[in-house]
């Protein structure tokens, strides 16, 4: 109920209903609550009241009424509490203990969402005229019109299909290495780490400055002078097949050079992160199966493959969700490195495409959409992935 | 005209002073009754600075009643969006930089005050940057810091093949092949983007409207991309496909580029050799070719209270005076927007110095714009400019890929498209 | 010790190395790149040690600093003369000096109050700056046009840009008298200077201090009950809180700004600290914390009638401390790194945070890479000074986050 009255409080802070329809629906859940709590002695009401309260001080900016309110609750459960039974002292803590994440939850969080979702229903919402309902007309227009959303739904696919594996094995790798007790593994683990602590915003800077073109070291330790990486919009696979007479089109281009640039960043910011989660997932293997594979003759070859590799594999499958919600996430390193999303839109992530539709075209329906439609993508793939890939992770207990 | 004369003096003792504008314009808002905000775009180094020294002028002579409180809020696009957040919280500034796009977009709601309305002349502006401003006959801004298109040149490499700066398309053709063939590398540096494609657009004669209908792939156009894509296959022209033209000197021998003159202090900047600056070759050499013009114009909401858009008319007038348009002309090397400041003392004696300030001036009477067209951007960026790299990097023709602009340009205006 | 295994260490040394150099170049080269020129820093051939770290410039500096303030600092003060010796070998056309104005002034005291003197001695031009104006200076920049007529020539202190301007060479310094400190960390002071730094760093340990701080003992609260208390509903609450998880951060930006400006918030603390107060993630791990703790720990304690929150206080957090602690690192990182949020919720100097003015600043920089880089480095340090000071804490913490 309280969720109702926050919800109403906020209609009125956008200007969606007027301002007495928060006193009016505050007093009416006042009643209600109060009602069922003296019937039914119901404590675990106390602390709605309490928030009711608060609210009804807050709404109307009146300070000492809010701290009324709380004292108030206090002095309550004080008098009330030896008569609680063990289930209302439950019910009555659970929810005191809940409330401040859940209210913060729920205005931040869950009422925006809702908000954007309404959005999205509307046609080319700029907040500066009127704009009609849509319908899903929005929806309609992005999953078949749209080739820039495919395009930069492509691209995020190549994000996950090279960063993933990529990154989750250079990451096992090293762990492997710097579990096989080595000298300086804090110098090593700090070199590795040191990338993932760094802002987005500044390592994205240095590696422009890698790349580029003239003054870029890449260019001049490759000693290919004027290759300009995070502009050229060619597809590394295209480019591979060249020369064998074969000329790939569109997606089987595969990504270009300029998103292979920005991948291997990518792969460098968060490399040390996998190296640090895979090396504790390591130190949590007991020692005895190896030494049991030892007397058994195993090589370190076989150990990896058999002892290793499976029982890490919670940690990696951890790390492959992480990777693949991450990659819908990409957004500061193309911002900075390829700011109009590349030569020919061929850095365009899915969330630089919402960030353009949004803040570029003013049209806050269509970005919506987009956000929606990334939601539900990134759900269904996750639920996948745990239906495919949990039956064969090896969970130890 | 006395009292202009005083102000510029007061801002020149200002430019000595240490104390920051931004704390100045903080006392003098102190105690103002009325504050109008000026919500801006610039996010540093002389832009911002001139801005705040000419607000702290004009606060000056307001004896502290009423002040004007100018705002950055990060890049133009933050501006933009701040102000689509503003118009949703119900609190709009008072005045803000706009882009001929912006004003379209605002216009469909019918959120701006019309200069007349103010009681703002622009007699004496240049009429070229007014027309950009005027929708159904009404002016709806003051043209603020303009740039426009200018050629740029390298002294020691025209003299190395004695050749002259071209005044027409024709000459400006040959003298580039001419080097070209002797430093065997392209030296036409230029961006495939629409600007760099509307200044030849524009100079053959091209119009972006016709009818009141926006046509990208007329045979002007199909033309203009022809000429940019014959370039590079002849070796005379060489697209610059990341960041600025400045940016990438060292790629090979440079000889002209058709740049901005809001790029002169970099282009300075990263020269090693001996910078030129002249106005753009023409069709003919009777006059120069048409530079794109870049740049904001100053609002005033229709929203924001009756006093304070009085205090913004006052300074808006003040703004476009001949005498503050040459003191932050000079500041910044934007334009004057004013027709006036040219003959100003500060204008004449700066042009001494930087002859490239009275290029930029004489070309400004040669000035065109993109059309004000509130999905502008999107279609200057993803769908023209898209087709215009697609032609020069060789993916298509121009003549398709022109074709295919058009198509994408009509769906997203008939609402087919987002 | 048998041959293969002293082999195998060998690879594995040379495997991780060889990482371990790509891991940390950029790094090398951020600190490298901010103690150049701006046009060392554009060089096609990279320029391993720059000017700047050059011992046998360091003692010129510190002579020049010393002729026109302190050899440490440097300076322009009050009636000094700074003398600077260009090597030419013969006496060619005398060379042009000046001092640039700055951009948009329209008078500069410095230029105007500068004697400039210039006079050939046996093999080198001396050029002399006398400080007549009357104030002092923190920097005293300098211009010489020097004829292309001569075969070679050397001053001093290396020109931070050396550029043709018709039939001269035009040699340029940033600052003519920096003293030994002055001129190595020339970049960093004048970043420093540039913004108001401390203020940012002020805001950002604000904002992230608090979010950690309040955002610790809301998860704990919340994860508490809902792994140690059954109260009705608790279902529901823990359905909508992974719901939440599921939101991509970005459909949140534009309500939760409208909501942020109606409050009044724009500018303020509340803007940068509230929204970001209850944290899923924090939850999440602490309930997990907390379901992995031994049920009869609580239930004795509920035995001697201690209330939940005694529980909660005397028992789980203190043995949730390394949960604490990793949720205390990502989220003081998330704080610190953000750029987005700042952007959006914040538009005046004194509210920003240190990522926000640097965006600022490496918009205003432009390609003045050596003060952005400079910038950017101050930007990163105190995580990484944090990191070295606590580096078990902060390893063993981020590990957590992916143990089940």
């Amino acid at each position: 109920m309280a969720v109702l009255l926050a919800l109403v409080r906020l209609a009125v802070a956008l200007e969606l209903l007027p301002p007495w329809a928060y006193g009016v629906g505050a007093i009416l859940l006042l009643g209600v609550t109060l009602e069922a709590m003296f019937r039914g002695f119901q404590a675990a009401l106390l602390p709605g009241i309490g928030l009711l309260l608060v609210g009804i001080g807050w709404g109307y900016g009146n300070t000492p009424a809010v701290l009324l309110a709380l004292l108030g609750v206090g002095a309550l459960y004080w008098a009330w509490a030896p008569r609680m039974s063990e289930r209302e002292q439950a019910s009555f803590w659970g929810w005191v203990l809940v409330w401040p994440s859940l209210g913060l939850l729920l205005v931040w969080q869950i009422f925006p969402s809702l908000y954007a979702l309404w959005l999205s229903f509307l046609d080319r919402f700029n907040f500066i005229g009127q704009s009609r309902f849509a319908g899903l007309l929005n929806y309609e227009i992005l999953l078949t019109r749209d080739p820039l959303f495919w395009k930069a739904m492509g691209n995020t696919f190549w994000f996950v299909i090279f960063t993933v594996p990529l990154g989750i094995l250079l990451a096992t790798v090293v762990a492997i290495l710097l579990n096989e007790r080595v000298r300086l593994l804090g110098f090593f683990r700090t070199l590795y780490f040191l990338p993932y602590i760094t802002a987005l915003t500044a390592a994205a800077a240095v590696w422009d400055w890698i790349y580029h073109p003239e003054f870029g070291f890449l260019n001049w330790v490759l000693g290919t002078p004027g290759l300009d990486w995070l502009s050229t919009p060619q597809g590394i696979f295209a480019l591979a097949m060249a020369p064998l007479g074969i000329h790939l089109q569109g997606f089987w281009a595969g990504p270009s050079v300029a998103f292979v640039a920005i991948m291997v960043m990518s792969l460098w910011h968060l490399l040390g992160y996998q190296v640090v989660v895979i090396l504790a997932g390591l130190q949590n293997i007991p020692k005895e199966y190896y030494e049991a594979a030892q007397l058994d003759g195993a090589s370190w070859w076989q150990q990896q493959r058999y002892i290793t590799w499976p029982l890490l594999s919670p940690t990696t499958f951890f790390l492959s969700t992480l990777g693949l919600i991450g990659a819908f996430q990409v957004f500061t390193q193309v911002l900075i490195m390829t700011p109009t999303g590349g030569v020919l839109q061929d850095t365009l992530t899915i969330t630089l495409y919402l960030y353009n539709k949004g803040f570029r075209d003013s049209d806050f329906s269509y970005a919506s959409a987009i956000a929606v439609v990334v939601f539900t993508v990134i759900l269904v793939l996750t639920l996948v992935q745990q239906r495919v890939l949990e039956r064969r992770v090896n969970y130890e207990t | 005209m006395k009292y202009l004369t005083i102000a510029f003096f007061a801002f020149l003792s200002l430019s000595l002073a240490q104390q920051r504008p931004e704390e100045i314009i903080k006392g003098q808002c102190e105690k103002a009754s009325v504050v109008a905000e000026l919500w801006h775009g610039f996010t540093g180094g002389a832009p911002k600075t001139a801005l705040e020294n000419l607000v702290v002028e004009f606060n000056r002579t307001q004896n502290g009643q009423v002040c004007v409180r100018p705002i950055g809020q990060g890049n133009y696009r933050d501006l933009s969006t701040k102000i689509k957040a503003a118009f949703a919280s119900g609190k709009v500034p008072a005045m803000a930089q706009a882009f001929e796009n912006n004003m379209a977009l605002y216009l469909e709601s019918d959120a701006l005050t019309p200069m007349a309305a103010l009681g703002i002349d622009l007699k004496g502006v240049n009429p070229l940057f007014v027309n950009a401003v005027t929708f159904n006959k009404q002016i709806y801004g003051v043209p603020f810091n303009k740039s426009i298109q200018v050629l740029y040149y390298n002294r020691d490499l025209l003299k190395k093949y004695n050749a002259k700066v071209p005044t027409t398309i024709n000459a400006f053709i040959a003298t580039a092949k001419q080097i070209s063939q002797g430093e065997k590398a392209p030296v036409y540096f230029f961006q495939p983007d629409t600007s760099t494609f509307s200044y030849w657009f524009f100079t053959l004669g091209g119009s972006y409207l016709q009818n009141g209908k926006l046509v990208l792939n007329s045979p002007k156009a199909v033309e203009t991309l022809e000429l940019l894509v014959q370039g590079v296959k002849e070796g005379w022209a060489r697209p610059i496909t990341s960041g600025f033209i400045n940016a990438n000197f060292g790629v090979g021998p440079y000889a002209f580029s058709t740049d901005t003159s809001a790029g002169y202090s970099f282009y300075l900047q990263a020269a090693k050799f001996d910078l030129g600056v002249a106005t753009l070759p023409g069709r003919t050499d009777k006059q120069p070719g048409f530079g794109l013009v870049q740049g904001t114009n100053l609002v005033v909401f229709k929203r924001a209270d009756e006093k304070e858009k009085k205090v913004a008319a006052d300074f808006l007038k003040f703004v476009i005076s001949p005498k503050v348009q040459a003191v932050f002309g000079v500041a910044t090397n934007y334009v004057p927007v004013n027709l006036g400041s040219g003959a100003d003392p500060v204008v004449t004696q700066y042009i001494k110095q930087n002859p490239a300030f009275g290029v930029a001036i004489t070309q400004a009477r040669y000035a065109k714009f993109e059309p004000a067209l509130s999905d502008w951007e999107q279609i200057r960026f993803d769908i023209l400019g898209q087709a215009i790299k697609e032609a020069v990097l060789g993916q298509a023709t121009p003549k398709a890929a022109l074709d295919k602009a058009q198509k994408a340009a009509e769906d997203l205006l008939a609402g087919r498209t987002r | 010790m048998t041959p293969p295994y002293a082999l195998s260490r060998l690879l594995i040394y040379l495997v991780l190395s060889v990482g371990a150099i790509a891991m940390a170049f950029p790094f090398y080269w951020m600190l490298a790149t901010s103690l150049k020129s701006p046009q060392e820093a554009q060089q096609a051939r990279p320029i391993w040690v720059p000017e700047r770290l050059k011992p046998a410039n360091w003692r010129v500096a510190a002579r020049l600093g010393a002729e026109g303030g302190s050899p440490l600092w440097g300076g322009y003060q009050d009636g000094r003369s700074v003398t600077l010796r260009i090597y030419t070998g013969r006496m060619g056309p005398e060379p042009q000096v000046f001092i640039p104005t700055a951009v948009g002034a329209f008078s500069d005291p410095r230029a105007e109050g500068t004697q400039i003197r210039t006079r050939y001695q046996e093999d080198h031009w001396e050029i002399t700056f006398t400080n007549v104006s009357g104030e002092s200076f923190r920097l005293l920049p300098a211009v010489v046009l020097l004829s292309k007529s001569y075969a070679s020539y050397r001053p001093e202190l290396p020109p931070d840009a050396v550029r043709s301007s018709g039939d001269d060479w035009r040699l340029e310094w940033v600052n003519l008298a920096p003293g030994a400190l002055g001129y190595v960390f020339h970049n960093y002071r004048e970043a420093w200077l540039a913004a108001p730094f401390g203020r940012y760093f002020f805001n950002s340990f604000i904002t992230a201090g608090t979010q950690v701080l309040v955002g610790l003992l809301l998860a704990a609260m919340t994860a508490f009950a809902l792994a140690r208390i059954e109260f009705p509903g608790k279902n529901l609450v823990w359905l909508m809180i992974l719901a939440t998880l599921m939101i991509p951060g970005e459909v949140l930006l534009i309500p939760s700004y409208i909501l942020l400006s109606r409050l009044e918030w724009i500018n303020t603390y509340y803007a940068l600290v509230v929204p970001w107060l209850a944290s899923v993630f924090g939850i999440f791990l602490l309930r997990q914390f907390y379901l992995s703790l031994p049920r009869d720990l609580f239930d004795a304690a509920r035995m001697d009638g201690a209330s939940y929150w005694t529980q909660l206080v005397r028992i789980a957090l203190p043995l949730s401390i390394p949960g604490l602690v990793t949720y205390g690192i990502f989220t003081f990182l998330g704080a610190y790194n953000a750029l987005l949020w700042p952007l959006i919720v914040t538009d005046r100097p004194e509210m920003y945070t240190i990522q926000r003015g640097l965006q600022v600043f490496i918009g205003e920089a432009g390609s003045d890479y050596g003060a952005l880089m400079a910038a950017s480095t101050l930007a990163i340090l105190p995580i990484v000074l944090g990191y070295f000071l606590a580096q078990k804490q902060f390893i063993q913490g981020v590990a957590r986050s992916g143990i089940k």
